[in-house]
This record gives C-alpha cells, sequence and structure tokens, in this order.
C-alpha cells in the first residue's frame, strides 16, 4: 500500500520539535491584509488552537497550511518538507485533514462513500474494515449508507471529523468546526474530538472565535488581530497573563482600572500594591487589569465602592461596582446570596492575577509576581486622597 | 531529483491553475468576430456612411423605434395584466393557465408569422370569415403590416414580461398593502403606487428582454417585408455582397441592443426593491366568483388561442393536408437529421466551452476573470445576422479556407447561445460551497479528480439544462444559420423560412411543427422553476 509506505516515510523524521512552521508568511486579497509577517510554529502533537474575531485572519491561517491559498511571502513548511515558499506542495499531496465550518460532506454520496473518499490504494475488504472502524469510533455504524442530508448536525460533524481522519494526516486542521451545534452537544463533540485526536497523537489546529472552546481544547492558543499573533501561549498563560490589552479583553472579561506608581508602589482604586523591583516604564500613570473572578467585596458602609448593577447569571451574579475614584469593575460571586443595588461595599483583589499595562505602550504588560499586594486602611485612605 | 520532485518543479513553474488561459482562448472565439466587425464599421467612409443613411437607415431607424414601442406597450399590457390575474385571485382554472400562459415561448416569430400568413392568405380561412361577415375581402387588414408585425412580435414575447412580474408580483410582502389600508389609501392607488411600483425594476427586465428580442428577430419580419436591421444585414450580405455595409448596419443594431442590454443588467441587478425582513407574509389571492372568473378565463384563453392554439391547430391540419396530399416529403427527415446533429454539436460544444469559464466566474476573484465571463456572454445580445457577419468578416481576413465549413455554423451557435449555458453553470457552481472541493483536495484528490467526482455530479442538473435550452435554441436560430450553413445544407428553421417565403404552406408545416415541439422542452425546465417560486415541488 502506497499510502502506508508514505506514512513510515515521514515517520522516521518525527523528532523535530516543531512540526508545522510559518515563517514571515504574508498574505493580502486585493486592498485587504489579511496575516501580516506572521511567525508560528506548532509542536507534534499538540492540540494547538488560534482564537481572535471574526475578520482576524485565522482562516487564512489554516487554508495557508492546507494548501488552499497562497502565501504572498514567507514559507510553510509541515515536518521536515517545505510545502510553500521555496516549492509549492499541492494540497492533496500534504498529508493534511481538514474538517470544515459546514462540514463539507459530499451530498452525492454516502457517509461510507464520503470516509473513503480519501482512502486510495486499499483494497476493498480493507476499505470497508477501515471505515467501519472509523465510523465505531464515532459510533455512528448503523449510518454508513446515509447520505449527508439524513444525519442530524451532530452526526454529520463526527462524519467530516472521520472523513477527515481516515487518510492518517499528519496534520488536522479545524475550521470552528462546532459553531453550528447547540451548546450541549458542542461540549461533548469538543470532549470526544480531542479524545480520538490525543489518542492518535494527530497535531490538531483549530480555528474558533469562542474562548471557552480554545480554552477547554488547547495545549496552547494564540491569539490573532487583524492578521498579528498578539500572544502564543497556553490557555492559563493567555486568561491569566495577556500580553496586550486585546488579548485581555478578548479571552473573558477584564477591568482597566487607572493607578499611578509612586516610591515603588502602584496606587489604585482598588488597593495599593508594592512593588518588588521597579517597572520599566515613563509614565507613572498605568492601568490595572482585573477580572471578575480575582474581585470579592464585603458590605461596608464606609467601603470604597458601590453596587450600581447586577446581573443574574444562575448559579453566579456579576455585579457591576463604581469605584470611588471613578472607575468601574466587576465582580463575580455565588447566587446563594444576593446584594442589593446600592449598597456601598468594600472590594478585596486577589492579587495574583493582576496585570499592569503603561498607558504609552498599550502592548506591554508586567506580570503580578512582580506585585504584593498591601492593604493597609490608613495608608490607602492617605493615598486614595493623592489621586 | 526523484519523478515525484520533478512533477512538483514542473507544477510551481507551470502555475497552479491552466483554466485562466483555457478561458482566455474561449472568448477570444467570442470576441474576434465582434472586433471585426466594430473595426470594419468604424473604417467605414463617410461616404458610405452618408449613402447608408440616406438608402436605409433613414427608413430602419424610424421602423425599428416604431416597432420597439408598439411592441413594447402591447407586451406590457399583455404581460402585466396575465400576471396581476394569476398572482392576486384564485379561480376555477388557475392553475392550467398559470402555465399556459408561457407556451407562446415554444413558438419562434417566424412559425408564428408563417401560421397566420397561411391563415390570412388569399382563399384562406380568415378571408372566408371575413367576406361572410363584412363581405369585402380587399378591406381585411393585412398581415404584412407594422400592426401586423407588431402583433405577431407581442404574441411572442409579451411571456418574458408575463413571468418576471409574475415572480415579483408573488414576491411581495402583503404588509404594505395593509399598512396602505389602514392609512385609507384606494384599491386604485394602492394597485398602482404599491404592487406596480414594486414590481417595477422586474417589469423593466421582462421588457427589455422582449425588446431584444424584437431586435434580434429576422424571420417574422423579413418573412412579413418588414424592413428593420436583421433583414436588411442580411440582405447586404447576401444579395448585395457588400460585407462593409453589412458591418456598419450591424454596428448600429449592436448600438441599440447595448442600450436595451444594459437597460436589462441595471435592473437586473435590483430586481426587486429590498423588502422588510423579519414576518414576511404574501398576497392571498382573492377568490373570484362565478362571472369574473368566465371572463378572467376567456380574456386569458383568448390571447392563448392567437398566441398559440390557433396557429398550432392550423400547423397540425396544414402538415396532415399536406401528407394527405402528395404524400410525406423523404427529404423531411435529412432535415430533421441535419437539424438534430448541429443542434447537438452546438450545444455540446456550448456546454463544455462554458465549464472553464463558468467557474473561474463563480469561483474566483479578479477583474480578469469576470471580464472573460462578460465577454463571452457578449454574444446573447447580438442579433444572429450580426454574428454571421463577424464571422464571415473574421474568416474572409483569417481563415479563408474555413469559407463553407459547417464549422462556422458551430462556432455561431456556440457565439450566440454558451451564455445560456454559462448562466446556468455558473449559478449551479455557485450553489455548491467552495469547501465541497476543498475537502475533496485536502483528501488527496487532485484537481481533475474533485472536478470529475465532486463538482461535475453537483452541477450535471445545471449543465443538462443549460444543454437543452441551447439545443432547442439551435434549432429555431435561422438568420445565422441560413448565413453560414454549407452549400444545401438545409435544417427544419431554414426549410419553414424558406417555403414559407414562396408560399408553400403546406410544405413548411411539419418542420414548423416539429420546432414548436422542440421548444416546448425547455418550458418544462421555466415550469419547474415556477412551480418553486409557488411554493410547489414539480418532479
Amino acid at each position: 500500500m502506497v499510502l502506508r509506505l508514505h506514512k513510515e516515510n515521514l515517520c522516521i523524521k518525527e523528532t523535530k520539535a516543531s512540526y508545522v512552521l510559518l515563517k514571515d508568511i504574508s498574505k493580502t486579497f486585493g486592498s485587504v491584509t489579511a496575516i501580516h509577517e506572521l511567525m508560528l510554529e506548532i509542536k507534534k502533537g499538540e492540540f494547538f488552537s488560534l482564537l481572535g474575531p471574526s475578520g482576524c485572519g485565522k482562516t487564512t491561517i489554516l487554508r495557508l497550511i492546507a494548501g488552499l491559498e497562497r502565501p504572498d511571502k514567507g514559507s510553510i513548511s509541515i515536518g521536515d518538507r517545505v510545502v510553500a515558499g521555496a516549492q509549492w506542495v499541492q494540497p492533496e499531496k500534504r498529508r493534511i485533514g481538514l474538517v470544515f465550518q459546514d462540514y463539507a460532506l459530499f451530498p452525492h454520496m454516502t457517509v461510507f462513500k464520503n470516509i473513503a473518499f480519501g482512502l486510495t490504494g486499499c483494497s476493498k475488504n480493507e476499505l470497508k474494515q477501515k471505515v467501519m472502524e472509523l465510523l465505531d469510533m464515532v459510533g455512528l455504524t448503523e449510518m454508513a449508507n446515509r447520505y449527508p442530508h439524513e444525519l442530524s448536525g451532530g452526526q454529520q460533524q463526527r462524519v467530516a471529523l472521520v472523513r477527515a481522519l481516515a487518510p492518517s494526516p499528519d496534520v488536522m486542521l479545524l475550521d470552528e468546526p462546532f459553531s453550528n451545534l447547540d451548546a450541549d452537544l458542542r461540549a461533548e463533540l469538543r470532549t470526544e474530538t480531542r479524545r480520538i485526536l490525543k489518542e492518535k497523537g494527530t497535531t490538531a489546529i483549530l480555528v474558533t472565535h469562542d474562548q471557552q472552546e480554545a480554552f477547554s481544547l488547547s495545549d496552547r492558543i494564540g491569539v490573532l488581530n487583524n492578521g498579528r499573533l498578539e500572544q502564543v501561549g497556553t490557555p492559563d498563560e493567555i486568561y491569566h497573563r495577556p500580553l496586550s490589552r486585546f488579548v485581555a479583553d478578548f479571552v473573558g472579561r477584564a477591568d482597566f482600572v487607572s493607578g499611578r506608581i509612586e516610591e515603588g508602589s502602584i496606587i489604585s482604586g482598588i488597593g495599593v500594591f508594592l512593588l518588588t523591583e521597579p517597572l520599566d516604564i515613563k509614565n507613572n500613570d498605568v492601568d490595572i487589569m482585573i477580572r471578575p473572578d480575582d474581585v470579592d467585596f464585603v458590605i461596608d458602609t464606609e467601603g470604597n465602592a458601590t453596587i450600581i448593577e447586577a446581573q443574574f447569571l444562575g448559579p453566579q451574579i456579576i455585579y457591576k461596582l463604581l469605584l470611588s475614584t471613578g472607575n468601574v469593575i466587576h465582580s463575580i460571586k455565588t447566587s446563594s446570596r444576593i446584594f442589593p443595588l446600592g449598597s456601598k461595599v468594600r472590594v478585596m483583589v486577589d492579587p495574583a492575577h493582576i496585570v499592569v499595562f503603561g498607558k504609552d505602550n498599550e502592548a506591554q504588560a508586567f506580570l503580578q509576581t512582580d506585585l504584593v499586594h498591601e492593604s493597609l486602611k490608613t495608608k490607602r485612605e492617605t493615598i486614595l486622597g493623592q489621586i | 531529483m526523484s519523478q515525484h520532485d520533478k512533477e512538483r518543479y514542473f507544477k510551481v513553474k507551470k502555475g497552479f491553475s491552466y483554466l485562466t488561459p483555457l478561458s482566455i482562448g474561449i472568448a477570444a472565439v467570442v470576441a474576434i468576430p465582434i472586433i471585426f466587425t466594430l473595426f470594419s464599421a468604424i473604417t467605414v467612409e463617410s461616404e458610405l456612411w452618408k449613402r447608408l443613411y440616406d438608402t436605409r437607415l433613414k427608413i430602419l431607424l424610424p421602423n425599428t423605434i416604431k416597432l420597439l414601442i408598439s411592441v413594447g406597450i402591447l407586451t406590457l399590457l399583455i404581460g402585466i395584466t396575465t400576471a396581476w390575474i394569476v398572482t392576486r385571485y384564485d379561480f376555477k382554472g388557475k392553475k392550467i393557465w398559470e402555465w399556459a400562459l408561457i407556451l407562446p415561448l415554444a413558438v419562434p416569430g417566424y412559425v408564428l408569422a408563417y401560421a397566420y400568413a397561411s391563415i390570412m392568405a388569399p382563399g384562406g380561412i380568415a378571408q372566408g370569415i371575413w367576406s361572410s361577415i363584412f363581405g369585402d375581402v380587399s378591406k381585411m387588414p393585412s398581415l404584412y403590416s407594422f400592426w401586423g408585425v407588431s402583433l405577431i412580435l407581442s404574441l411572442v414575447n409579451y411571456p418574458y414580461v408575463y413571468l418576471l412580474t409574475r415572480a415579483s408580483l408573488l414576491n411581495q410582502n402583503v404588509k404594505y398593502h395593509e399598512v396602505a389600508r389602514t392609512i385609507g389609501m384606494p384599491k386604485w392607488k394602492r394597485l398602482w403606487l404599491i404592487d406596480i411600483r414594486m414590481a417595477y425594476p422586474a417589469i423593466i427586465a421582462g421588457l427589455a428582454l422582449a425588446l431584444m428580442e424584437v431586435m434580434a428577430d429576422f424571420g417574422t419580419v423579413a418573412l412579413l417585408r418588414y424592413p428593420t436591421f436583421t433583414e436588411a444585414i442580411y440582405r447586404q450580405m447576401t444579395a448585395r455582397f457588400d460585407p462593409k455595409g453589412a458591418a456598419a448596419l450591424a454596428f448600429v443594431l449592436v448600438a441599440i441592443t447595448f442600450i436595451l442590454m444594459n437597460i436589462e443588467r441595471y435592473f437586473r441587478g435590483k430586481r426587486s426593491f429590498k423588502q422588510t425582513k423579519g414576518s414576511f407574509k404574501t398576497h392571498i389571492p382573492k377568490k373570484l366568483n362565478l362571472k369574473k372568473t368566465l371572463i378572467v378565463n376567456t380574456l386569458i384563453f383568448l390571447i392563448l388561442c392567437f398566441a398559440f392554439f390557433i396557429p398550432v391547430s392550423m400547423l397540425v391540419v396544414m402538415a396532415i393536408e399536406g401528407i394527405l396530399k402528395s404524400g410525406f416529403d423523404k427529404r423531411f427527415v435529412q432535415f430533421t437529421l441535419n437539424t438534430l446533429f448541429v443542434s447537438a454539436v452546438g450545444a455540446t460544444l456550448a456546454s463544455i466551452l462554458a465549464v472553464p469559464i463558468a467557474y473561474i466566474h463563480a469561483r474566483k476573484k479578479g477583474v480578469l476573470n469576470k471580464g472573460l465571463y462578460y465577454v463571452s456572454s457578449l454574444g446573447y445580445s447580438l442579433p444572429g445576422p450580426v454574428i454571421a457577419v463577424g464571422i464571415l468578416l473574421t474568416v474572409a481576413t483569417l481563415f479563408n479556407w474555413l469559407y463553407g465549413s459547417i464549422l462556422l455554423l458551430f462556432i455561431a451557435y456556440v457565439i450566440r447561445f454558451m451564455p445560456i449555458s454559462l448562466q446556468s453553470q455558473d449559478s449551479s457552481i455557485s450553489l455548491v460551497s467552495k469547501s465541497m472541493e476543498d475537502a475533496s483536495r485536502t483528501l488527496g484528490a487532485g484537481a481533475w479528480k474533485t472536478f470529475k467526482s465532486i463538482l461535475f455530479p453537483l452541477i450535471r442538473r445545471g449543465i443538462l439544462a443549460g444543454w437543452v435550452v441551447v439545443f432547442v435554441d439551435c434549432m429555431k436560430e435561422l438568420p445565422a444559420t441560413m448565413m453560414l450553413r454549407p452549400l444545401a445544407f438545409d435544417t427544419l428553421a431554414v426549410r419553414v423560412w424558406m417555403d414559407a417565403a414562396e408560399a408553400l404552406w403546406e410544405a413548411a408545416a411539419l418542420p414548423a411543427l416539429l420546432i414548436v415541439l422542440a421548444g416546448l422542452i425547455p418550458l418544462i425546465i421555466i415550469i419547474k422553476k415556477m412551480g418553486a417560486q409557488n411554493g410547489i415541488k414539480i418532479t
């Protein structure tokens, strides 16, 4: 079988750490720059997500890797093979699998034929065995002779996944494959997809605009904005240590509280933070980023904030708090107890995930390890007076 | 370098796709005869222009404009009235009339003209009826007149207005009517200000299509001896052997046609005004009482009698009479075979050549790709004699050895009718998600296998539908066939025209009948589409 030989050929060199490598990739459509000098490295066996708002170029990156678009500049390699740049490899020769947002199942072929489409060079029996094995993996053996339009959305998605898996691709590309499913099914299929891909050890690249999806599936995430990578890191890093305001804002709710550096501390409406090291920053005015899950409060008639809005989410409530300094922050609390609007409260912040942004340089962030929370009431009051 | 690498290297060097150069080649076949005609017309000396004006244009221009106005008014009258009746009212017989009203599309103008010429011929049925009622036959209005031509062309072409207006009226949201009622607008005002005004773009587009057909018509005007451009070009080319004069006349004709075409194009872009989204409610047709049902049925029946039933029955009668009188004409088999052969080759060529252009138009961006589609679509707005002149001029200058070859006829058919294939294929391809092809490529299939096993099966119906329409249009095509056919190569259309022109009424009947029968085939496709607009599936 040609197919297996080919696979073994590639397997010899699988020690390389970076499996998919994009170097200086640029792509424009007409006058619109979709991707700008992008560098991206994805490791073998990794589940990597490209996260970003619609129109940020994430799908273009996927299509560039698949060979469905040609980069204007730069090179792409998969494994040790350059597929775009110095030479061009047609998509059908790249050994990649692609699951489309609309699944792209062939409407004139049965489920069986859809999956068998990518399996060439097998005998009839082998083919049947392989397809049934794949269908079994997603629990759809009985649907083999159905046509795509006779399947539910979730079933179609499963077929699309195993169809892409059938030729044992080296890299699996997933283009928002869960976006057309309802919430329950989406969660179920995410777990299933990750399990199957991890079992096979297939390198996977997922494109999504849904941060939850990226967080729950990925080993690493790349956040994209306007055709540029803003940050690459683990889900934890992306969430808690955003390198730019865009990332901070895009992955979950973030509040920015203005502060000021004075004598080795940052003074703000949510407290005074001692800096263990001086910050390399020109302007002393900074913004402190804080997420609602790190903000807590207690009722205190002499507190530093007022509840101005409460959004009930079932198990939790998001409170909108107006600080006495004029900034607004949010706090998530369980809904077991509900605080009335207008209550005066005292805000307490967990300093573990605070990020400081310079005013003049948005992209620069300073991580929380450098900071120690100082919550001496007397000192805060004196400083608040100065702000 | 391994074989594999070599192949890959080769592909990089050769570029991603052969489709664009291929399409440029096909578009060139369409463009070259047009360019030749234009060039010849531009180089015509002012003296010839003057002579042409004095001897030809002075008559042709007012004739053509008069015809456009009268046919325009008549098609609007018939088309809008019938469309209005079948969309806004519910009555017994509506289901049949709704699609029967497009039957005249199956009858080419020259067949209708010929049928009426035979009916109104001296000693014919019409004269018999006239003399028994009015007596003096010499006072009977003649078919060979401005009004005769106008009526024939209106009866043949009103379905364009009917079809587009009907679709637009069906899609109108009843809400606007409800709003108008609540502010106390009277009924006639609602009809005029809402229904007709909102169907405006569709009505204009339908009118433009009908008028383009009038401009392109050759058989009717030539048979009824009403001089217009097509007939003049034909005469200039075949009787006077004056290619320059023919090119100059063609140039003027094309200029007028282009104005009409661009009106249609402009209004097609916005065939209906943007209607509010969300709750969409169509009109519920009003039920008619017995008296009104009778009136409406009679009206539509009369229109169809004159446009279809009477002439077609006449053809049947004459065909039978002809066979009874002089036996079955054996040459008829040869004419039929000739016709089927040239039409099949024409339709197949048009369908195949349209594929790359339709594909790059539907799938790729860029001015070049869109431009190729536009250029290749030009032929549809060019009347047959113009295309024939263009081809003859090209052949005379570049490929003299091709003169008299049947290939010229095929090229004419491709130029004239490939736009139909293009349109049908373009819309079929657009309906197939690009991700189907992408999926196939990432699953290891090459470009050819992707086309063969994914795209082609999915657009097969569109290609076939286009093929059928082109096939029938080739069968009906008269002027280009007359001018380009090889010596003594007769088709059904040519026979109808030649026999009718010599008043051999019975000889022309059987070929004409066969053309009408063939013309009914593409109507099935239109009726299916009409059913889809109604939400009814006809399979």
